[in-house]
This record gives C-alpha cells, sequence and structure tokens, in this order.
C-alpha cells in the first residue's frame, strides 16, 4: 500500500512539474507548485515515516504553511495583475516593464 | 477493497489535477485543485492516517481553498488555451519514468521493502513537538503565515488593487 502511495506521489508530482513547464498562464503555473506541495505530502510521510517515526509531522506543517503562503501570494498578484488589466498569460508579462 | 478503493481515488487525484491545465476558467481550476486537496485527504484517510486527514482537510480545503475561491470568484477573467498538451504528457511521463527507474529498478531501496509506518495520533504530535525548538519552529511558521497574509493588505493597497 505505502509503495503505492509513492508511486501516486511520483506520478502528481511529475504532473506538477510538467504543468509549470508546459503551461503559460500565470495562475495555472502557481497551482502546479500546490500540485507539487501535494505530492511531497505524500511522499514524505511515505518516506520518512519509515524512518522518523512521528518526526515527519513538523515537515508537514512546514509544507501544509508553504502551500498556503503559496496561495496568498497567488492572489496577491492575481488581483494586482487583474487591476492593470494584463493578460495572465506569463510570455506578456514583460509589459510590466512599461508601466 | 483497500486497494480498490486507493486506486479509485488515486485516479481520481490525477484526473482532478489534469483538470486544472484542461479547464480554461479560473475558477474551474480553482475548483480542480480544491477537488486534488480533498481527495488527498481521503487518501490519507483510506491508508489508516485519520490526523493527517483531518489537518489536510482543515488547513488545504477549509483555509486555503476557501481563500482561493474568494480572490478567484472576485476577479475571474482571462479564458485561454494555456498548456501544450503534448509537452505536459511527455514531459511529466519523462520524470514520472525517471523517478519510478530511480527507486524501483536502480537498486534503490525504497520505503515499501519496509515497515508500513503505524497512524500518527496526536500522541505523536505531542512527541513531535516535545522539544522547545520543535514548537518555536512551529509558531514562527504559524506567525510568519499570518503577517504574510497581514501584510498583503498593505501591499494591495499600494499597488492600489483593493
Amino acid at each position: 500500500m505505502y509503495g503505492f502511495i509513492l508511486v501516486l506521489g511520483f506520478a502528481l508530482l511529475s504532473l506538477g512539474i510538467a504543468g509549470l513547464v508546459a503551461s503559460r498562464h500565470f495562475v495555472v503555473m502557481v497551482l502546479s507548485v500546490e500540485i507539487m506541495l501535494v505530492a511531497s505530502a505524500l511522499v514524505a510521510m511515505d518516506a520518512y515515516g519509515y524512518f522518523l517515526g512521528g518526526g515527519i509531522l513538523p515537515l508537514l506543517f512546514v509544507i501544509w504553511a508553504i502551500a498556503a503562503i503559496d496561495v496568498i501570494a497567488l492572489m496577491v498578484f492575481y488581483r494586482y495583475l487583474g487591476k492593470l488589466k494584463m493578460s495572465m498569460d506569463v510570455t506578456e508579462l514583460s509589459r510590466l516593464r512599461e508601466e | 477493497m483497500i486497494y480498490i478503493i486507493a486506486s479509485m481515488l488515486a485516479a481520481l487525484i490525477l484526473v482532478c489535477a489534469s483538470l486544472i491545465f484542461i479547464l480554461k476558467d479560473v475558477l474551474h481550476v480553482a475548483l480542480a485543485l480544491s477537488a486534488v486537496f480533498f481527495v488527498n485527504s481521503l487518501i490519507f484517510l483510506v491508508i489508516g492516517q485519520p490526523l493527517l486527514a483531518l489537518i489536510q482537510l482543515f488547513i488545504m480545503v477549509g483555509g486555503v481553498s476557501v481563500y482561493l475561491f474568494v480572490g478567484v470568484a472576485a476577479a475571474g477573467y482571462s479564458h485561454f488555451k494555456y498548456t501544450n498538451y503534448w509537452v505536459l504528457a511527455i514531459v511529466a511521463i519523462a520524470i514520472f519514468s525517471a523517478l519510478l527507474y530511480g527507486v524501483y529498478l536502480h537498486g534503490l531501496s525504497g520505503p515499501a521493502a519496509g515497515q508500513p509506518p503505524s497512524a500518527y495520533t496526536t500522541a505523536q504530535v505531542a512527541v513531535s513537538l516535545s522539544s522547545k525548538y520543535t514548537l518555536i519552529a512551529i509558531y514562527s511558521i504559524a506567525l510568519m503565515l499570518f503577517l504574510v497574509a497581514l501584510s498583503a493588505i498593505p501591499l494591495l493597497n499600494r499597488l492600489r488593487v483593493m
């Protein structure tokens, strides 16, 4: 069962990295990082549970805290870009330098 | 039976994660991410980690997803095809294959060879947090999270968004 969870974590991690590479939408790119954080929680629970016993819990708290901060930062930039009527296409974000 | 349920949940979480790159409306994308968080907590529950499932549910679904909904729903726009599906599939399969090769085929002893960890309990949380330094670290994380959220307000004001 736990090897299965490790494979699932790998699959989610791969999907997150691939999403980061293949997308050019600002929001989706940040949400790809969220998927990677979900995968890291699964893999961390699966892998480190064998070596550290209950010591993995603080690491999981850190991972969840990073995920929460990630979303807060995303919302700040999302609202900012929305206010400027900017496209969410990262290939067009270079226009920000003209502001 | 547990394997069947876990397999179904694994398929579901991969579908929900893929929907993030397929859907065009940002609000729908946020919904798909919330579904990922929710199914992830169900997976924790199925594999016998109810404490992690509850924490995942409270933090990620209850807090982060609701915040994401409010933010996205308040300024939902931008519909365009943003993902190159071929690149997504090729990169995902390549990285997944490399990870599997490294763990299972290249002689590295993965966790599957050992004994599965027992379910984390609140007692283990207390053990984990018994060191005052760990406790300070956890409080620092909570404080940092709160300060980031709080500092977002003057930042948005400065950017003339709010």
